[in-house]
């Protein structure tokens, strides 16, 4: 399902003119089956925009297009189930979807909810929770007895059982130790090659590196580039002006850069970083 | 040098809970040390610093603050001494407003009106949220909920600090800030910080890294003494340092293995660079 925006403002409660834009006249095209990260600086209006996908919020003005669905300022709560079965969202605190009192239900609510037979729900459960790195014992525990870490693991098996065609995280991988950042990265790559289309938000440039085809720069609540990370992270102009940090592999490049290497771009994985160095030493 | 902290054979598991959260541990801290916990996800770090918070009572040992054991008595006073920012920051917004909620732990203290306002006001510069004052904080993006659970506490001037995951949803920059904020006041005043981190980075500030597994600590040491567990350090849900994932890329070239910190990493390869 490909997604577009199109000049699309958002502004939370209008008669409250302290809470500014949340969206300033966004206006891309997110590709299908593609891996897209978004990133940008704290309230720069990532979860706002991608709210935006599965209705949760609606534009103030503009209109986002989902598959052959519009959503426009009119879009009323109704009839919005077959759209939030295609299009999952990990929120960005994983407590504020979870409600029930085990975790096998909560896992189940998303495809019971889409008219999945409690059977094939429950067989959802336990596949899931393995899938994202805990033990089957887990599912009759109370999900509000649970370490942040595992509150996260849970939250995102709830998603992947709905089988939804586009994924959206946010920031998933906060609270997850680095070994289960890893796994569940990894898992959502994954995901990806099984033909879902996955939308991340992360801090974490090594990931949008690592994982991403295409990269979006949010700043002050507009769309400010879109590239893919290679051609973002070797913006001068973006990196001048602080809207994009790099990853680990292209800041070491830049201090070898000071001493007797040269790069004419900056490698953004360590794969590439080692390949770079590589053929300098050996002078090809 | 005394402690700050200290933790004597604690021993606690949750109700109905087949094993133990926290499994005999024996901790000093000393006071203005910055300790960063670590390890995997559900090892025990949140339940540590709610011991030392006496939000939860150990089922035996015993936990002293400042030299004080604490107890159902004293645990009032002794908290007055701690600031801890949660790791989900929803869970400790009170107010309505995000100048309400920064001065409510001033009220409890019975700060005055006048010494509360400029407080307050401080606390919020500090974190860069100053223009967010009238907001309700539920309605701030994640990153700015962190920031201004980091002011409450901050406001309160407190002995110890606990930060769980707090800066996990601030961006690069916002998280090196908010890093040398901590680090500039622990010149200026007497800090010890505790910190819940997964972030290598960062543990790269502390004097001191204690890593957790199963409720037990498993190593504690320097910053250094972690980084040379290499590999290992993956079993305890740690990331190997960078440098060490580089050097091991480029082993053939180097002929060594084992834990080279940034600059000896650099100056090696500067020198093969200009043998060649
Ligand atoms: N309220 C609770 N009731 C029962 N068990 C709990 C509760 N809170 C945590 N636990 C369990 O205690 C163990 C330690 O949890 P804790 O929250 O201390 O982990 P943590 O190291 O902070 O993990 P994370 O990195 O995921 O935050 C875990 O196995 C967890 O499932
Ligand atoms: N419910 C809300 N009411 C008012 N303002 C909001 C609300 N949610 C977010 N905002 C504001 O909109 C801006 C963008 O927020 P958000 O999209 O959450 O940022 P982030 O990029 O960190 O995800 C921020 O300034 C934030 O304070
Ligand atoms: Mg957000
Ligand atoms: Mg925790």
């Amino acid at each position: 399902m490909q997604i577009e925006f199109k000049n699309v403002t958002h502004s939370y409660e209008s008669n409250n003119p302290l809470s500014g834009l949340g969206l300033a006249d966004v206006s891309c095209k997110i590709e299908d089956k593609a891996f897209t990260a978004i990133v940008g600086k704290t309230g720069s209006g990532k979860s706002t925009l991608v709210r935006h996908i599965n209705a949760l919020l609606k534009p103030t003005s503009g209109e986002i297009k989902v598959g052959d669905r519009v959503i426009t300022p009119e879009t009323n709560n109704k009839n919005l189930k077959p759209l939030r079965k295609q299009v999952g969202m990990v929120f960005q605190f994983p407590e504020s979807q979870l409600f029930e009192d085990t975790v096998e239900k909560d896992i189940m609510f998303g495809p019971k909810n889409f008219g999945i037979p409690e059977e094939e729900a429950r067989e959802a459960a336990h596949k899931m929770i393995k899938v994202v790195g805990l033990s089957e014992d887990y599912l009759d525990r109370s999900p509000f007895d649970l370490s942040g870490g595992q509150m996260r693991r849970v939250a995102i098996a709830g998603v992947l059982a709905s089988d939804p065609e586009t994924i959206i995280l946010d920031e998933p991988t906060a609270g997850l130790d680095p070994v289960g950042r890893k796994e569940i990265m990894d898992l959502f790559k994954e995901q990806q090659q099984n033909g879902k289309t996955i939308i991340l938000i992360t801090h974490n440039m090594d990931d949008v590196a690592n994982y991403a085809e295409t990269m979006m720069v949010m700043h002050d609540s507009r769309l400010r580039a879109v590239g893919t990370p290679k051609d973002i992270f070797n913006d001068q102009d973006l990196l001048d002006k602080k809207l994009i940090s790099l990853p680990q592999s292209a800041v070491f490049a830049q201090k070898l850069a000071k001493k007797n290497f040269k790069f004419e771009s900056l490698p953004i994985t360590i794969n590439e970083l080692t390949a770079e160095i590589k053929q300098q030493i050996h002078g090809e | 040098m005394k402690n700050i902290i200290s933790m004597k054979n604690v021993t606690y598991t949750y109700p109905e809970a087949e094993t133990h959260a926290t499994d005999d541990i024996s901790l000093d801290i000393q006071e203005n040390e910055w300790v960063s916990i670590v390890g995997r996800n559900g090892s025990g770090k949140t339940t540590l610093t709610k011991l030392i918070d006496g939000l939860i009572d150990c089922d035996s040992g015993d936990i002293f603050i400042d030299g004080v054991k604490i107890d159902e008595d004293n645990i009032w006073d002794a908290r007055k001494n701690i600031g801890i920012v949660f790791q989900n920051p929803d869970h400790q917004f009170v107010g309505a407003t995000v100048e309400d909620d920064v001065a409510f732990g001033l009220e409890n203290q019975g700060v005055q009106r006048e010494d509360m306002i400029k407080r307050v006001d401080h606390a919020l510069q500090m974190v860069d949220m100053q223009d967010y004052k009238k907001r309700d904080p539920q309605s701030l993006s994640g990153g700015q909920k962190q920031r201004v659970a980091i002011a409450g506490v901050l406001a309160i001037e407190p002995k110890i600090i606990i930060m769980d995951e707090s800066t996990s949803m601030l961006d690069p920059d916002g998280r090196r800030t908010v890093l040398d904020l901590i680090q500039n006041l622990r010149k200026k005043q007497s800090l010890t910080v505790l910190s819940i981190t997964h972030d290598i980075e960062e543990t790269q500030l502390s004097d001191r890294i204690i890593v957790l597994k199963s409720g037990k600590i498993v190593k504690d040491s320097d910053p250094k003494g972690i980084y040379d567990l290499g590999p290992k350090l993956i079993d305890y849900g740690l990331e190997e340092p960078f440098t060490s994932l580089v050097a091991d890329g480029l082993r053939d070239e180097l002929g060594q293995e084992g834990y080279v910190n940034e600059e000896g990493l650099i100056d090696q390869l500067c020198k093969l660079n200009s043998k060649m």
